[in-house]
């Protein structure tokens, strides 16, 4: 054992490890417990650098791909959605001169880019030129000759091991991880478990440290060969703080303090998803869905380095500083040589220059290296997506605006989410004389809510947002009866499914249940297999007859005195102020110019899909990844009190005596609407609901339709009531692993005015906020929208396009061997990482570009209003989203690009233009252009 | 059609299936994801229905067994594989249980697997391993027993490494792999032992009577060791101790897999061995005691690796390993008719669990809500049972399921490895080559170098 630093000088070494992991710990998956999914940018700890160095620079880091691959943009340009002219305009941004006579760098560049040339690797580049026929001819052989020559040997300097693994893999041939991952995946699962195994960790309030401690040191134990010093280990360190036992075993494996950054780093992320989790439980305790946990990462790492060090005292034993000078034989500088020159050689062949030339053409295919060419190309897949929007959106501006319906039956609000562009368009279709609008989906009413049939409460609001108000689902007068009859019965079942879950499962319970009982599972087996759609109805029809369903209410009501409620420091309610600042709110940023129909929706979203742990992913992301039903309700609820109507009333805003308003919920894979509190409607207003709910059922069959256009699986069908039952089947398939397909796809945000883009088929692909700049002098509607639209829908889309360019790294891979992990997350297989990000099976239609905004408004006045939100500015100068603006009266576009507002003109991408969606959609799977649907004006 | 011919129809019917889709693999016709599924599905159907008609006409009819004599496949002096097919009290119930398992989970993979890379390779494992299944069901010799057994080993490492671009399912595909051929070697060399003793593997002639009242000629020594043999088979299959460990590490396949394999069939396939040669069993107190022995500490290991474990999959597979535990006892106590009905509940309840593992969350907290956010502790039994300073060992060794890992690795792998290089450093001349290049870019590298 090395000598004890002095404890003097200990503290401040502990601090700065304490800061050395604090800071690490940023680079870890932010993903908390999978209940709860809250789509994020991945590369959050790079977001501080311009998007084109964070991704190269992640991939330092994790090993992770900044890009799409070159050969699948060489495809893009195959199949036309790359154009030599994207290229060109990319390339002609860049310097330009002549590399030799005769010879401009753009013009090289195109060449080493269409059609590009192959990409030699150093592992197999010596089976390409023996068996791939490159080096049949003489010519041939004389030129790789050259190429050979041109390219110097290069051997990789011999950076130091950044951690004992690497090392000790070198000098042994043993993969440390191998031998302590194990070890570390089990105790950290039971460590966290939230109530999936049967017998909880003993002595978990010690921490992960101290309770793994315990049950490693115990006596009779039989321990594998690389670790049999651990209990002793164990001793060595019993009772000192992790802090300190990972300082100690730093100074025993030889780490100075001027390696520890790397050291930690290298260390946590080797199980970074575990590592995450464990940090995201330190920081934000509540997050764990049932038992709160006293996670630290430092006990983490302490952990990991006490495992660490038993295992190379097992495989160097009495040399364990010996692995940092250990020198592997990955490297191979010969075969990169080759490959390096073999590359070379397929560029002359493409450039067709005179063989005095190689040398410059080496120098220039260094400066314009495989990441290089594939950024580029990446901003012309960009470009040509731009103008696939901006184009037609300006063609479709600069035409006769479509006719609008005089009269204005209803009005119904969606959130801003993508997924519902389609609806909200079939609705204008086929009933002209409906508006529609896009908010925030929590509808300004940031709650935490507790649902009647719910344990505790929940918030229904942005990630970013903390909820102040309680707001409870309480069954109305006369109702209570029933009520607790319900909750009787629902303890009942949860006593009889909790009973069999468990007991099927053990020793004496297990033996009864299974033999006695167990034949009768066929039922719900062949059920749930063969006829999904109907055996989910028969069980809501199951649940409808048995449980007694009580006539409920919405409690938000708070009277000026009254405080907080006992329980948790929140408010009860609104007072009739607040609630008056978060209608007026919501009603003046959609700008609803045409004044007030006599009904108006207000429909939350949420999604409900079976047999799927990634469930909350397809939620309402500014409810939190939770279900937003809720807030419409309560929208709606709030709207209708007079005093609410009086208060708005001072304010300006006008609602109406004959507006009524209605709260709902869309749910997006099934299609289901919900609409709530249809008992209160006035008996005036009977038609209008009816004939809105016509129109609802309509829209939504021929969205559902509309979805199963993009599902492989399925055929063309024949109509929408068919591509209800469809999408209604699948949400209720064990089996489907594409419940939907989520934000797949998404691209664009249009902010603006619904009559700028009404009757536009924008494909599912764009988010869509109402806003009016004319309401908005100040743009003070504007900022408030952006700081949340931003901060939403660029997290969003960053997920989906780095879970697509990298799925197994930046995702968490196909669904298919994912394992359901105390209740937190999946695993691959019975011992994996955590997996982290989105399932192959999410993005695999996706088109990874950043998302485009188009804002209704002027360039200097979306410039400054950005400018005033520093994490917006940052959004948009480092590159991570794209900006557009859209003149509110000419509707000319102009699109942001390094400072400068670059006007958007050319003909070459047109509008399309149907008579109805479904005409435009028939018959294609592909992302489909946008297209001008002219009946959708007929009024 | 006879019920010999519908028996035969039965068993064959997905090799058949294999061999037409395979042919039209290695001739490079690919059917449609849609086409191959329903191909497959259709005939899992046909042998369910097939398999009801048999077990019907053979229960009206008062029938006890059907079987099949195809002849010998070759001979060898007086040795002769015989082709036999047998359908009786104990194999109907499990042709008919297969069949049905099968099609569900073949008709739930067509969903699962959309898309998937391998999706024509599952399809035809899944008719591989439902032939090699209903070969060990229906096998009327233990030669061709051993036929099935082999068809399912294989099929079960080949889909554990399904996502073979991985390197923890490929490694744990070959850790199950070798437990298999392991216990294989005790299947052979009692098929040995019974040819050595009675002089046939006929199962016919081993035991007299219909199921489950068979008797045998076989006494004292040669009983309990072929008996012992069997038994050493069956562990392997049935992950039963000493072979246990290996049953998480085939968690590593897709969901349906892990279901019809470890849930349904394969698990029970020991079970079923044990229950074919009961009659050895009564005629071996030792066997009988040794089969009881090892259920009962298998049930025990199962339920105690359970309680601790927090996912989902390896939870229900350690939950089925303590039933196939008791399913043992029962068999080695003499109560064959109860250890059937516990295996067919068993098998349905464990694949409904394995389908719907990736829901325990949603259950979970949906229990939860109806409970009114409060569940009852768990795991209160040990903590009365066990006297305070023995809760922490016993929990500890839950954890490590038994100390598995490390005995394997101290006393199986360290030692074999030990052996081999000990053996490679007696054989001279053997040194891995440094890599080289070939003739014409060697010229070149030398030129440069120089």
């Amino acid at each position: 054992m090395e000598p004890r630093s002095s404890s003097a000088h200990g503290s401040s070494r502990a601090e700065s490890l304490e800061h050395t992991v604090s800071h690490t710990a940023h680079m870890l998956p932010a993903q908390g417990p999978i209940g709860v999914f809250i789509h994020h940018n991945t590369l959050h700890a790079f977001q501080h650098m311009p998007f084109e160095q964070a991704v190269v620079e992640a991939s330092k880091v994790y090993g992770t791909e900044p890009y799409m691959r070159e050969e699948e943009y060489r495809k893009a340009v195959g199949s036309g959605r790359i154009l030599i002219d994207d290229i060109d305009a990319v390339l002609a941004r860049e310097k330009d001169f002549d590399v030799w006579p005769g010879m401009t760098r753009r013009e090289l560049r195109r060449r080493l880019l269409v059609p590009g040339i192959k990409h030699f690797q150093a592992e197999t580049v010596q089976w390409d030129l023996d068996e791939g026929g490159l080096l049949d001819t003489k010519a041939a052989r004389s030129l790789f000759e050259v190429c050979l020559r041109e390219t110097p040997l290069r051997k990789q300097a011999d950076a130091e091991h950044r951690r004992a693994r690497d090392g000790v893999l070198a000098a042994t041939g043993t993969d440390l991880d191998t031998v302590i991952h194990p070890w570390l995946i089990r105790l950290c699962a039971v460590f966290t478990d939230q109530g999936l195994s049967y017998w909880p960790m003993p002595n978990r309030e010690e921490g992960l440290l101290g309770a793994a401690m315990t049950l490693l040191q115990q006596p009779f134990c039989l321990l594998p060969s690389e670790l049999g010093s651990l209990p002793g280990r164990c001793k060595e360190i019993a009772g000192v703080p992790a802090v300190d036992v990972v300082c100690r075993i730093f100074d025993i494996l030889g780490i100075p303090e001027s390696q520890w950054d790397a050291a930690v780093q290298t260390e946590l992320l080797a199980l970074g998803g575990w590592a995450g989790m464990i940090y995201r439980l330190q920081e934000e305790p509540e997050l764990a869905p049932h038992e709160i946990v006293p996670a630290t990462l430092m006990d983490f790492l302490a952990l990991r380095m006490l495992l660490t060090v038993s295992a190379v005292d097992a495989l160097m034993p009495g040399r364990l500083k010996a692995w940092k000078s250990a020198r592997g034989t990955s490297d191979d500088p010969f075969g990169r040589r080759l490959a390096s020159a073999a590359t070379l050689f397929d560029a002359a062949g493409q450039v067709e220059g005179p063989a005095s030339r190689i040398a410059a053409l080496r120098t220039e295919l260094d400066l314009f290296d495989e990441l290089e060419r594939r950024r580029i190309l990446h901003i012309a897949y960009e470009r040509r997506h731009e103008r696939q929007i901006l184009l037609p959106m300006q063609e479709h501006r600069r035409r006769k605006p479509l006719p609008q319906s005089e009269k204005l039956s209803a009005q119904v609000f969606f959130c801003l989410d993508e997924r519902e562009e389609s609806i909200r368009r079939h609705l204008e279709e086929i009933a002209p004389h409906i508006e529609t609008f896009g908010a925030v989906g929590f509808y300004g009413v940031a709650i935490n809510y507790t649902g009647l049939d719910d344990a505790h409460g929940v918030s229904l609001c942005p990630v970013v947002v903390k909820p102040a108000h309680a707001v409870t689902e309480r069954p109305v007068e006369g109702h209570w009866g029933s009520h607790a009859r319900r909750v009787r019965m629902r303890r009942m079942w949860a006593w009889v499914a909790r009973e069999w879950s468990v007991s099927s499962r053990t020793l004496v319970r297990g033996w009864v249940g299974t033999t006695v009982l167990g034949v009768f599972s066929i039922v719900p087996m062949a059920a749930r297999v063969f006829s999904p759609r109907r055996y989910g109805k028969l069980i809501a029809w199951l649940n409808a007859s048995i449980l007694p369903e009580p006539r409920t209410e919405l409690a938000f009501e708070r009277k000026d005195a009254e405080g907080h409620t006992e329980t948790f420091d929140l408010l009860k309610g609104f007072t009739v102020e607040e609630k008056v600042d978060r209608v007026a709110a919501v009603l003046t940023m959609a700008g609803l110019r045409r004044g007030m129909a006599r009904l108006v929706v207000v429909l939350g979203h949420g999604s409900t899909s079976l047999n799927n742990p990634h469930e909350s992913a397809y939620n309402c992301g500014a409810c939190g990844g939770r279900r937003g039903g809720p807030n419409g309700r309560l929208f709606a609820a709030m709207a209708n009190l007079p005093g609410v109507r009086a208060g708005l009333k001072a304010r300006g805003i006008i609602v109406p005596d004959d507006t009524w308003f209605v709260g709902g919920n869309h749910d997006t894979c099934n299609d289901d609407i919900d609409l709530y509190d249809l008992e209160a409607v006035p008996h005036t207003h009977r038609r209008d609901l009816a004939d809105v709910r016509a129109a609802l059922d309509k829209a939504r069959a021929l969205s559902a339709h509309e979805r199963t256009r993009r599902f492989a699986s399925t055929r063309w069908l024949d109509g929408p009531s068919e591509g209800l039952r469809h999408v209604q089947g699948r949400a209720e398939h064990l089996a489907e692993p594409r419940p939907e397909y989520g934000h797949s796809s998404n691209a664009v945000c249009i902010v603006g005015r619904r009559s700028s883009t009404r009757g536009l088929f924008l494909d599912r692909r764009a988010f869509l906020v109402s806003y009016d700049m004319a309401n908005d002098p100040n743009n003070s509607s504007l900022a408030g929208l952006l700081g949340a639209v931003f901060v939403v829908c660029a997290g969003i889309n960053l997920e989906y396009y780095f879970s697509y360019v990298d799925n197994e790294r930046f995702g968490c891979g196909s669904k298919l061997p994912h394992n359901v992990t105390g209740l937190l997350g999946v695993m691959n297989g019975y011992e994996s990482d955590l997996r982290t990000g989105l399932t192959l099976q999410m993005v695999e239609i996706h088109e990874p570009v950043r998302i485009l905004f188009v804002i209704e408004s002027t360039p200097e006045r979306i410039e400054q209003t950005v400018k005033s939100n520093a994490l917006n500015w940052e959004f948009l100068e480092k590159r991570w989203i794209r900006v557009a603006s859209m003149d509110p009266a000419t509707g000319v576009m102009k699109m942001y690009r390094d400072g400068v507002w670059e006007a958007v003109e050319g003909e070459d991408e047109r509008l399309g233009s149907a008579a109805s969606s479904m005409e435009w959609y028939a018959g294609h799977r592909e992302h489909l252009g946008i297209a001008r649907i002219e009946t959708g004006a007929r009024a | 059609m006879s019920l010999e011919q519908l028996l035969l129809v039965i068993v064959a019917a997905p090799g058949v299936s294999f061999l037409l889709l395979a042919t039209a693999w290695l001739l490079g016709i690919h059917p449609r994801e849609r086409l191959l599924a329903h191909f497959t599905s259709a005939v899992f159907f046909a042998m369910t229905v097939a398999s009801l008609v048999l077990a019907w006409n053979m229960a009206s009819k008062g029938i006890g067994t059907v079987s099949l004599n195809g002849g010998p496949w070759f001979q060898a002096g007086e040795y002769a594989f015989q082709l036999d097919l047998v359908a009786d009290e104990l194999s109907l119930p499990l042709m008919c249980m297969t069949a049905l398992l099968v099609g569900i989970v073949a008709t739930f993979s067509r969903r699962y697997l959309h898309r998937e890379g391998g999706f024509d390779r599952f399809f035809l494992l899944l008719n591989v391993f439902a032939f090699g299944s209903m070969l060990i069901f229906s096998a009327g010799t233990f030669d061709l027993l051993i036929g099935g057994w082999e068809l399912v080993g294989i099929t079960s490492a080949l889909l554990i490494a399904f996502f073979s671009q991985r390197r923890d399912p490929v490694v744990n595909a070959i850790h199950v792999f070798s437990v298999y051929r392991l216990g294989d070697v005790g299947l052979l060399l009692g098929v040995f032992a019974l040819h050595y003793w009675v002089g046939t593997a006929e199962s016919g002639r081993v035991f007299h009577g219909t199921w489950p009242m068979q008797d045998t000629t076989m006494t004292g020594t040669g009983a309990t060791i072929t008996a012992l043999l069997f038994l050493f088979a069956a562990c392997a299959k049935s992950a039963q101790v000493p072979f246990f460990g290996w049953l998480p590490r085939a968690m590593e396949g897709p969901t349906p897999s892990s279901a019809i394999f470890y849930g349904a069939i394969s698990i029970h396939a020991g079970a079923y061995l044990l229950l074919r040669i009961e009659p050895l069993l009564m005629a071996s107190p030792i066997a009988a005691s040794a089969v009881v022995g090892i259920g009962a500490l298998s049930a025990l290991l199962g339920t105690m690796a359970h309680r601790v474990v927090a996912d989902a999959k390896t939870s229900i597979a350690y939950a089925a390993m303590t039933q196939v535990g008791i399913i043992f006892v029962e068999i080695g106590l003499g109560f064959p008719q109860l250890a059937l009905v516990h295996i067919v509940g068993h098998a349905m309840v464990r694949t409904l669990q394995f389908l719907r593992a990736p829901s325990m969350l949603h259950d979970y907290h949906r229990v939860h809500a109806a409970a009114g956010g409060h569940l009852g502790a768990t795991g209160e039994h040990y903590n009365n049972l066990l006297p305070e300073g023995l809760r922490t060992w016993a929990y500890r060794f839950a954890l490590d399921r038994g100390f598995y890992e490390a005995f394997v690795d101290r006393f199986a792998v360290t030692p074999v490895m030990k052996l081999s290089r000990m053996l490679g450093s007696l054989e001279p001349g053997t040194r891995v080559a440094e890599p080289g290049y070939s003739s014409v870019t060697a010229d070149a590298l030398e030129e440069t170098k120089a």
